[in-house]
């Protein structure tokens, strides 16, 4: 291991900087792409299939785990079609312009703390920014281009239609997103994601900013088009922007709000859920003094599991609202987003600095 | 291959990346294929942003002009339905003569204030340059004014835009 | 640095032979926007230069301003839009003066 922190510390030689970030990025993209995604499909329709009492898919494979293998197979021989009057560039750019900023924001996520024996300790992520979180929210926010595209370049004025309501969607819930986002930053001094965590070892910040996580949670779910604001892609209900696509395209699309849900969940873990620390008032630290294991150096895992299994949890109740609560109507959904939350979010701004005072005060 | 080398690297294609996009941008044909460029010439204008260590104004122009004005264009493209306006070639002729002829004339005080000795890179900034901390700390410190007048300006468009865009009864 | 001040002066001269050449006016408001690019990079270089975030901070005032500019702009044009149909720039003449 001190081998490897060679490789991660700041002052290492260029090339040794590029193959640890590239080794990195592949980590993560290997994690999302294969083990991610293909399970939040298979666990979404499990999960679906007993909260609805019935069964799922249980034929293909043992417990129906090779179902996401066969319909990623027939989605890949499926005849890839395209609108004759359709902007073919633009066509088949819409899916990349979804998929490139949600891939982006997964560099700045980390994922568990490691300490070596020597003192060098880092949060394991790809790409310690100052900027952290705003650099989260400015590539999330380009995350809007691929659905506009998308709508437009099939040619057809009702996915024009659709792409236009989902897009004005996305950006009104960014607001209030973002407005919940300075409350946790002003709580922590920082934005980066790893000093974040840091800062909630005293108490998780979902107990001080409580207004901010409801706000946050309710638009990660309007940004991620997941029910109960699923109007501007409702299947059955009015007509999408992605009806045109067929495919892998349409795979593409289907994969990226999965992707976009695991980030949500990943945010709302680490910035109001603590993170990887294990309980609201009782840190790993706390438990290697007790048992006198090393959390952060030999066990670093530890941590990091704890944080997956919270942003399971967090996908877990993704999956749940979805079949309990009914679909917003869109202008329901606009004001909304609008004249409710936007000053809720304010408020919450008010009362973390009231709470930051207090505690100063102390 | 040295971090200098692959710096400049870096800094080159941004810079020329950037031209070329708003070479494009102006003469496009379509203007959603203008549109587009002009996302993708801001991201690259960002990225200088970033070389130059303004890291937050990197991050805002993304937020702000990228993911927010430039939506609201892409919007209003094609709600319009506009078609693109071709070039005619005495036009572009005069275009180009102009912008070589003002491109000289700029260089010219550029070569005097700034020799070529003079290395941006080269001088060293304090450690909270570019970062949200030394931002926050001038702009509401010294420009506190100017905050609060610009979120009147902010408010005043709004109201603007509203009044605009209502519904005249009849 | 002086690549650098080098493409923030084409740029903002790109833009500026545009809005002169421009004949619709979501188009002009392109233009517009690529000036303003232009002059970012140029003040970001500066800051740099002198060390201060004086620069920054005037970018961000000019970001500000001119997404308040695009909003007022684009509600404009949509009125235009409704009296004219089109918004090319030569059809909107109604307050010229007539000509013999």
């Amino acid at each position: 291991m001190s081998t490897l922190s060679t490789w991660l510390v700041a002052d290492a030689t260029l090339l040794q900087q590029v193959i640890s970030a590239l080794l990195r990025i592949g980590v993560v993209l290997a994690a999302l792409l294969g083990l991610a995604l293909p399970g939040m499909v298979y666990f979404e329709r499990k999960i679906s299939a007993w909260i609805q009492g019935r069964l799922g898919p249980n034929r293909v494979g043992p417990f129906g785990l090779l179902q996401v293998l066969a319909d990623g197979i027939k989605l890949i021989f499926k005849e890839d079609l395209a609108p004759k009057r359709a902007v073919k560039l633009l066509f088949l750019l819409g899916p990349a312009f979804s998929f490139l900023p949600t891939f982006m924001a997964m560099a700045v996520i980390p994922f568990g703390f490691y300490q070596a024996a020597d003192g060098m300790a880092m949060p394991i992520l790809i790409a310690d920014v100052d900027i952290g979180v705003i650099y989260l929210l400015a590539v999330a926010s380009l995350a809007v281009y691929g659905i506009l595209i998308g709508g437009w370049a099939s040619s057809n004025k009702y996915t024009l239609m659709g792409g236009l309501r989902s897009s004005a969607q996305a950006i009104s819930y960014e607001i209030p997103l973002g407005l919940s986002v300075i409350g946790i930053v002003m709580l922590a001094g920082s934005a980066k994601l790893g000093d974040i965590v840091a800062a909630q070892e005293s108490i998780w910040f979902v107990f001080p900013a409580h207004i901010g996580f409801w706000v946050f949670f309710i638009c990660i779910f309007a940004e991620t088009n997941r029910l109960p604001f699923d109007l501007p892609e409702g299947e059955t209900e009015i007509i999408g922007f992605h009806i045109e696509y067929s495919s892998m395209k349409f795979a593409t699309f289907y994969m990226v709000e999965y992707a976009h849900m695991i980030l949500g969940s990943a945010l709302s873990a680490l910035l109001f859920f603590g993170g990887w620390e294990l309980l609201p008032w009782y840190t790993w630290n706390d438990l290697a003094h007790l048992t006198g294991w090393d959390f952060y150096g030999v066990l670093w895992f530890i941590p990091s599991l704890w944080l997956v299994a919270k942003i399971a949890l967090f996908l877990f109740v993704f999956i749940w609202v979805r079949w309990t609560l009914p679909r917003f109507r869109y202008d329901q959904l606009m004001s909304f987003g609008w004249t409710k939350l936007l000053p809720v979010s304010l408020i919450n701004l008010a009362v973390v600095a009231v709470y930051m005072i207090w505690t100063m005060k102390g | 291959m040295s971090p200098q080398l692959f710096l400049d690297i870096l800094t080159y294609s941004a810079m020329s990346l950037t031209v070329v996009l708003s070479i494009v941008v102006v003469s496009a044909r379509s203007p959603i294929f203008a549109a587009l460029c002009l996302i993708t010439s801001l991201l690259t204008a960002a990225v200088l942003f970033v070389l130059l260590k303004a890291t937050f104004i990197a991050a805002a122009q993304v937020l702000i002009y990228a993911g927010g004005i430039l939506v609201l264009f892409i919007y209003i493209l094609m709600l319009l339905g506009v078609e693109s306006s071709l070039w005619r070639r005495r036009q572009k002729i005069i275009l180009v003569a102009l912008f070589l002829l003002m491109f000289v004339a700029g260089l010219l005080p550029l070569s005097l204030l700034f020799g070529p000795a003079a290395d941006i890179m080269s001088t060293s900034v304090a450690d909270d340059f570019g970062t949200i901390r030394g931002f926050g700390s001038l702009l509401l410190q010294q420009y506190a004014f100017a905050f609060e007048i610009i979120s009147v300006v902010l408010v005043a468009v709004i109201v603007g835009v509203v009044y605009l865009t209502r519904k005249k009864s009849r | 640095m002086n690549f650098f001040l080098v493409t923030g002066m084409v740029v903002f001269l790109i833009g500026a032979l545009g809005i002169l050449f421009r004949k619709d006016a979501i188009s002009l408001f392109m233009c517009i926007e690529v000036v303003l690019n232009g002059v970012n990079i140029t003040l970001v270089s500066f800051s740099r230069l002198w060390g201060n975030m004086h620069g920054q901070i005037m970018v961000f005032f000019v970001i500000a301003i001119a997404a308040a500019e695009a909003a007022i702009g684009f509600a404009l044009m949509l009125q235009i839009f409704k009296h004219n149909k089109n918004i090319q720039l030569s059809d909107i003449t109604d307050l010229r003066e007539l000509r013999d």
